[in-house]
């Protein structure tokens, strides 16, 4: 929490010249200056939440694009992340008009807070969106590698009828099933299971989005290694 | 029948060509009359000479599967044609990889974004 050790930073700072100066100083004023001090540390953390929620109002617009201009997301992922996105953008429009109207020390600290904690736009929504996308794309693929392997070991068996060497292509066609098997494992399911995550569930475990990402990452790598193995098969039955 | 011709005419001239490399005319010439066993020397792919190919010897469906030409003791030419969807499948797939590839940087930048707005 950046914010809010600045902020705690900030206030503590302020305290300090407030003794220093009633050291040297006459109560009065020493009262007048405190007063002047906390004025300015409520407008400096004010201006600077509020361009926190700015980012984070980009963030998700940025977010809204990426969701609509995706080409594989299913229709039900693109509307549960766009009704997050929007409930996100909401919220936080509605935190930037009270953390303007914010009048003391201990209410802006905890909207500023509220910003990170209740929203989790950057370390929650964005990759949780981008995890959907990226998954919702990987299981098209996979279906789609799917349709090509039976016509290419049809296409093998007939070539290896007329009596062509097709040694190679069987053993790409092997890594091709396996290497589909393999992301098949590792795509399934985690769209639906990202999506789902809350902050609350980001606030009470930290690495509740790491095994999701290492599944895409994995599932990517094996539909890479299929893909080129669609290809190693075509090549080597039109050499 | 015309294309096949054709094709084993200009496969033939190939494989007289590497056969011979750049020996005489001569040797050419005995060379494009090869039997099986001379042309298997030269690649996989090559076919029969012409002189040796018999007229009944092309078969074409024009469907997926094998189109062989075949002559008796001859090198087979198989030539195997894969269904057109396997391309449209892998032009898709490339389509959608780079799609995911864009999406998993965008995770990274988001993780360097979140140290930076302190989430």
């Amino acid at each position: 929490m950046k914010t809010s050790g600045k902020f705690a930073a900030a206030l503590a700072a302020s305290a300090m010249v407030a003794t220093s100066t009633i050291g040297l100083a006459s109560a009065a004023s020493a009262a007048t200056t405190t007063s002047a001090g906390a004025a300015h540390d409520l407008t400096t953390e004010k201006a600077r939440c509020t361009a926190g929620v700015d980012a984070r109002l980009a963030q998700l617009a940025r977010l809204n694009t990426s969701v609509n201009a995706a080409k594989r997301i299913t229709a039900g992922h693109k509307s549960t992340e766009s009704a997050a996105v929007a409930n996100a953008t909401t919220g936080l429009q509605a935190l930037k008009t009270k953390i303007a109207g914010d009048a003391d020390a201990a209410t802006l600290k905890t909207d500023c807070e509220s910003m990170v904690t209740t929203y989790r736009v950057f370390v929650l929504r964005t990759p949780q969106a981008h995890l959907v996308i990226a998954d919702d794309a990987e299981i098209f693929a996979i279906g789609r590698l799917g349709e090509a392997a039976p016509k290419l070991s049809d296409a093998i068996d007939k070539a290896t009828a007329a009596g062509k060497d097709t040694t190679a292509a069987k053993v790409a066609l092997a890594d091709l099933t396996a290497k589909l098997a393999d992301a098949t494992s590792h795509a399934n399911g985690v769209s639906d299971a990202v999506i789902a995550l809350t902050p609350a569930d980001y606030n009470a475990n930290h690495a509740v989005l790491a095994a999701p990402r290492d599944n895409v990452r994995t599932a990517a790598a094996d539909i890479k290694a299929a893909a080129a193995d669609v290809k190693t098969i075509t090549a080597a039955l039109k050499s | 029948m015309k294309n096949v011709s054709r094709s084993v005419a200009v496969v033939a001239a190939a494989v007289a060509l590497v056969a011979c490399g750049g020996k005489s005319a001569a040797h050419q010439s005995s060379t494009s009359g090869a039997t099986a066993t001379g042309a298997a020397t030269v690649a996989s792919s090559t076919t029969i000479a012409t002189s040796t190919l018999p007229a009944s010897a092309s078969t074409s469906t024009g469907k997926p599967g094998v189109t062989s030409t075949t002559a008796t003791g001859a090198k087979t030419n198989t030539v195997v044609t894969i269904d057109p969807k396997v391309a449209v499948v892998a032009s898709d797939v490339d389509a959608t990889l780079a799609d995911v590839d864009k999406t998993l940087a965008a995770i990274d930048q988001a993780a360097k974004d979140a140290t930076t707005n302190g989430d």
